[in-house]
């Protein structure tokens, strides 16, 4: 995890969700990435994605811009922000960027769950 | 790292703790230090790649897949042949070809449709893709909880619970897994009658073995055949073929053999080359022990061979089989393996702390005359009563004394690198094609800890024998290895998504240029980042989800597995051995999965 939070910061960010969908260049070497042949069946190499990605994303001239954006508070009321004039295949990645949000909630519902074990201990 | 930082590292996370220090330290000992340490990958391995020979130890996946093989062929799933053929090339260090790798795969898909308790609880573990790369993958990933369900319908311990909604001819694991028993029991291993055929479930045209099985118990089990409307088989008939422990019991107390029968009972066979076999002092006493031997020799020849005694002989193998000291078929035919396998569990006793006979009377038990031998029955039956599995809270109380011993006497991380010692048991497969290995993990530990003095021996280099004790030691602790620490790898998995922010990542297909990348982060403040490559397709990004839907599927099980090993481990409060923890870790994953087996939730993790 990259910042320093403590759970506590953590606990007082979970009264919403929020979900961002950016896109850019982001094609990566597949060679590289599976480090031997070009096999589909092979494992990725996880680091090696992560340090691509980090490369190409730090570099000055990325250009990585936001699609959407989505806010669901508390009480359920829901806020999204789209970009202007999406092209068709910018329409996907939406559909997709609204996919995730639903999928958010499972696993919202998954980490709560999971911290209140790690909190409590499990009383089941 | 040593286990005292992950240990603390653990009650850190427990607490809540998830500083960048912590979390990188924990991960650093969960995605490296135990893969080193316990020669098991984190990243789930196909069986070819856990053949491949890339600088990463995969001793314990290459076991795992074995086993698995092992159980399935053992259900029915998957044939002699095709097993055979899979312990050959792992003999020769050689990765098992495509199409194998393809009928292990149907096998276990078979397997997971024919038993409910993947599906327990809202689909346990996730159902098989039906993409043959998919499939593969999830083959791998699901290899530790396929394995122990598995070795459940094919454990002779009682591990399997008698299901009263049974019925005659079902097509379900549970079905197979009476067919197999029958087949341990009757199936015909002489040569020239030898046939590869067999009945997958249990069936009507398997009833009359059931009939065989109750002569062989002179009547005790008539009241409870199935009778000719019968569509369900009773529960006594189910125990008896699911518990060894309990059909021993049975035929030795009908054929009057127990400790408290005073009748004489014994087994008489030949052994052609005695020399080998040779090696005990002479003694007045010895040479007394062998006239009378002879006598009994003599007396023999009145003996008649009835089917009832080729049964008694197959419970004595798969007694000695459980045991760890037979390697051979469990064919009733008692041959060098199985007079060397006598001889071996008297010699372990010999050196045992509490041994289970005097020494006169292990004198007693085997005694050879010339190239015949005679058993004494009764004896052998009292000694491998104390090999019997204890019930779960006692092998529990027994694991714990077998490594507090060998602890104190030994750094046994290193025995987990490599167990060469005990290989040259998996091998010799045309000597005795039908050989299995007996996984029942009570019984191993209690073999354990019976020759624990041999054990201790082994490790300090002085003793080289590694069957019984030495071989039940180096099996249960694999064996453990495999299932707790491939199960936290899934678990925490699932744990570094959620909670530590490891993003979920799918490459999409290559094209010129490279391949776009889809990424979508899960933090534990619940907000989420995508980031999709501009030039995704609708298939990529269709494939992403679809990579997302599927760990969804297993969430909520997995996860709860990492939280509660974490939570166990920060429970640990005394120094512990890599091994040890091991050991704990697959104890959780165990007492977990058993719970599910029986129909019950998961508990708190105290009491994993």
């Amino acid at each position: 995890m990259a910042e320093n939070k403590t759970f506590g910061d953590f606990i007082n960010d979970m009264t919403s969700l929020d979900v961002v969908t950016l896109t850019g260049n982001l094609t990566l070497q597949v060679n590289d990435l599976q480090g031997r042949e070009t096999d589909q069946n092979k494992p990725l190499r996880f680091g090696r994605i992560m340090r691509q990605l980090e490369g190409k994303i730090m570099k000055k001239d990325a250009k990585i811009s936001a699609l959407a954006a989505t806010h669901v508070s508390i009480d359920r009321d829901t806020v999204t922000f789209v970009k202007e004039n999406l092209t068709p295949d910018e329409a996907i990645y939406l559909e997709f960027h609204n996919e995730t949000v639903k999928a958010a909630g499972v696993a919202r519902a998954a980490m709560a769950d999971g911290i209140a074990k790690l909190l409590l201990g499990s009383k089941s | 790292m040593r286990v005292a930082d992950l240990i603390d590292n653990c009650r850190r996370l427990a607490e809540l703790d998830v500083s960048p220090a912590v979390v990188d330290a924990t991960q650093e000992a969960v995605t490296e230090e135990m893969p080193r340490r316990y020669a098991l990958p984190y990243a789930a391995l196909l069986p070819q790649d856990a053949f491949e020979r890339t600088g990463m130890p995969t001793t314990n996946l290459r076991g795992a897949y074995h086993e698995l093989v092992q159980h399935l062929t053992d259900l029915a799933y998957l044939t002699p042949v095709f097993f055979a053929g899979w312990h050959r090339r792992r003999q020769a260090d050689q990765p098992p070809p495509p199409t194998a790798i393809d009928k292990l795969l149907a096998a276990a898909r078979l397997f997971y449709a024919e038993d409910d308790f993947f599906r327990r609880e809202g689909r346990l573990i996730p159902a098989p893709p039906p993409a043959a790369a998919a499939g593969r993958q999830w083959l791998a990933e699901q290899l530790a909880v396929l394995v122990f369900r598995s070795s459940q319908y094919t454990s002779f311990d009682g591990e399997l619970p008698v299901r009263a909604d049974y019925r005659v001819g079902e097509r379900t694991a549970f079905g197979r897994s009476l067919a197999y028993r029958l087949r341990v029991y009757f199936h015909d291993y002489r040569a020239g009658r030898r046939t590869a055929r067999r009945a997958a479930y249990f069936d009507r045209s398997l009833l009359p073995y059931l009939y065989s099985l109750d002569n062989s118990l002179r009547g005790a089990l008539v009241d409870e055949l199935p009778q000719r409307d019968d569509t369900n088989l009773r529960a006594a008939i189910q125990t008896v073929l699911l518990d060894a422990d309990r059909l021993l019991y049975l035929f030795r107390k009908h054929n009057r053999f127990l400790p408290e029968h005073r009748q004489a009972y014994y087994l008489l066979y030949s052994v052609a080359d005695r020399q080998a076999f040779s090696g005990e002092e002479a003694s007045g006493r010895l040479e007394r022990l062998r006239r009378r031997a002879g006598r009994r020799i003599v007396r023999g020849g009145l003996h008649r061979d009835t089917g009832s005694n080729r049964l008694g002989v197959r419970l004595l193998q798969l007694g000695l089989w459980r045991a760890g000291f037979y390697t051979g078929a469990l064919d009733g035919h008692f041959g060098p393996l199985s007079h060397r396998a006598v001889l071996a569990l008297v010699a372990q006793e010999r050196a045992a702390e509490q041994p289970g006979l005097g020494r006169r009377q292990l004198d007693r038990l085997v005694v050879t005359v010339d190239d015949q031998v005679v058993v004494d029955l009764r004896l052998l039956g009292k000694l491998l009563d104390h090999y019997a599995p204890p019930p779960p809270p006692a092998a529990r109380r027994e694991e714990e004394r077998l490594y507090e011993a060998i602890d104190s006497n030994r750094d046994t991380s290193r025995l987990l690198a490599l167990d060469p010692a005990v290989r040259q048991h998996y091998g010799h497969l045309d000597r005795h094609p039908a050989r299995r290995v007996y996984y029942g993990l009570r019984g191993l530990i209690r073999g354990a800890v019976r020759g624990l003095r041999r054990v201790v021996g082994w490790i300090a280099g002085t003793v080289r024998t590694t069957l019984g004790a030495v071989f039940d030691f180096v099996k249960a602790s694999l064996k453990r290895v495999r299932e707790g620490i491939t199960t936290l790898y899934n678990g925490f998995r699932y744990f570094g998504h959620y909670f530590l922010g490891r993003p979920f990542v799918s490459v999409g297909v290559a094209r010129p240029g490279g391949a776009p990348v889809q990424l979508t982060q899960f933090r534990v403040d619940f907000d989420v980042i995508n980031l999709v490559d501009d030039r995704s397709t609708a298939a990529d990004v269709e494939h992403h989800l679809a990579h997302l839907r599927n760990l969804q599927q297993g969430a909520a099980y997995f996860l709860d597995v990492a939280v509660r090993i974490i939570r166990g481990i920060a429970a640990l409060s005394t120094p512990i051995s890599w091994l040890r923890l091991a050991a704990y870790v697959g104890r959780w994953v165990r007492a977990g999965w058993r719970r599910l087996a029986s129909g019950r939730a998961l508990a708190g993790v105290e009491q994993l």
